[in-house]
């Protein structure tokens, strides 16, 4: 009896951890901007370009979906800034190395044009 | 947590869990295949760059197992469930790539459906924080107040003929209706969830927001959604089937048909007898009489409809990929 009853406690506490660990995710994307865990399926629709130039020559969209394992040109359901949370975390991490300029040009439900740069990280 | 036997778990739940399953066996194939590169790569924590691929690729084969076995075995679900729910979560964890709502869903029904301790409130919390979620995002952000989200997408992404025509760009009054309109059902389907006696209201409602979806985009919006929503559904929806007895007739359809059904209900029983025979609601019916009851049963309509979405699902991307290969 006691066995079933740990067993059920342990459920419940790992269940309502699961549930908490999604209300941050909430909470959190309303800080933060990308869009993960957040129960934000289709919330905003972004249409991307991805450019670079890596030892002064420009990527192509194939070595740019190498790079990232992302189409270069595409469409983000979610956040743009999903999008650039992936470039920027490459960059900083498997792509010190090779160290790349980028500029991700965006249009988010049809307003104007944006771009953000890296290594700049700024957004015109 | 039964650890074992499948008794204790009610029907709809292994409804529920079988559907999750072969979302993510024949839809999301790529994580049970243990020669893939995938993982890590981006993960959300940076640690688990420092996790060897050995050890995904080991846990893309114990999630390949732990997904077939309830499907072969019609036993161990809360195990198998917990078990594939957690390294689907472990995945999604590893790479923001592989992220999407829809398999985040199911990675976390899953593993509720492994913690299962007799009360399905935990399902109804787990899909109200989905439409609460969806709903708050929405309503903190202008472009769904002001039309120009729902506005762009109809007339720019899905290009909907109906509402090109019927509505000129500059009417932005009926996208701003529409956006609001999302918002209200899906805080709506957020609160009915959570009250019980508004279950059979919920599954209505719910089916209708997502398959109009479905079909003001013509399919190509929530396809996704509607199935494992639907599966979502099933799982509170205090299903009661009534065992079906098939006996007689070809063995070999007689086994498919009860490997198909996705609630193990449909029993082979086997007598050599001239036709095929169902024994239903404690009645015998044989030959073509038997055929359209099997046809009539909850458990028929439940197989179809979830096979149908499967294929509707699964065909493009099959097709996709003998061109490609072929190409």
């Amino acid at each position: 009896m006691s066995s079933n009853h740990f067993k059920r406690n342990l459920s419940v506490l790992l269940i309502l951890l699961l549930f908490f660990g999604q209300v941050i995710g909430i909470i959190n994307v309303q800080l933060s901007k990308p869009k993960f865990f957040a129960w934000s399926p289709y919330d905003e629709i972004s249409y991307y370009k991805i450019e670079g130039i890596l030892n002064g020559e420009k990527l192509t969209k194939d070595d740019i979906s190498n790079r990232y394992r992302i189409s270069a040109i595409g469409r983000q359901n979610r956040s743009i800034y999903n999008i650039i949370s992936i470039v920027r975390q490459y960059e900083t991490s498997y792509g010190l190395a090779e160290p790349a300029k980028i500029e991700i040009s965006y249009i988010v439900n049809g307003h104007k044009k944006s771009t953000w740069k890296w290594p700049e990280d700024e957004f015109d | 947590m039964s650890l074992t036997k499948k008794s204790g778990v009610p029907v709809s739940q292994i409804i529920s869990i079988k559907a999750f399953l072969l979302y993510i066996l024949l839809l999301k194939y790529g994580l049970v295949n243990p020669f893939s590169d995938y993982f890590p790569f981006l993960p959300f924590i940076p640690a688990l760059d420092a996790i060897p691929r050995a050890i995904y690729s080991s846990l893309s084969v114990v999630l390949g197992v732990s997904i077939v076995t309830p499907l072969i075995t019609k036993n161990y679900y809360q195990s198998m469930s917990l078990i594939s729910g957690l390294i689907v979560l472990f995945f999604l964890m590893s790479s923001k790539l592989l992220f999407s709502n829809s398999l985040t869903f199911v990675a976390c029904m899953l593993i509720l459906s492994g913690l299962y301790f007799g009360t399905d409130y935990i399902f109804r919390i787990q899909i109200a924080l989905l439409y609460f979620g969806a709903a708050i995002n929405k309503f903190l952000t202008a472009d769904w107040w002001n039309g120009l989200y729902m506005d762009h997408l109809l007339r720019e992404v899905f290009q909907v003929s109906h509402y090109q025509h019927n509505f000129p760009a500059d009417m932005i009054e009926v996208a701003i209706i529409l956006g609001i309109l999302v918002i209200l059902i899906e805080f709506a389907l957020g609160i009915l969830v959570l009250v019980p006696k508004y279950t059979r209201m919920l599954i209505v409602f719910g089916l209708i927001f997502h398959g109009s979806m479905l079909v003001i985009t013509s399919g190509r919006l929530s396809l996704h959604f509607m199935y494992i929503m639907s599966a979502a559904y099933v799982s509170i929806s205090s299903l009661e089937l009534t065992p079906v007895k098939l006996i007689g007739g070809n063995s070999v359809s007689k086994c498919i048909l009860s490997r198909l059904d996705f609630s193990d209900t449909l029993f082979i029983r086997n007598e050599a007898t001239d036709y095929f025979v169902i024994e239903k609601h404690g009645k015998i019916y044989q030959g073509k009489k038997a055929y359209l009851e099997l046809v009539l049963t909850k458990q028929c309509a439940l197989l179809t409809y979830f096979f149908l979405l499967l294929f509707t699902m699964v065909f493009p991307r099959l097709v996709g990929k003998i061109s490609v290969y072929f190409s």
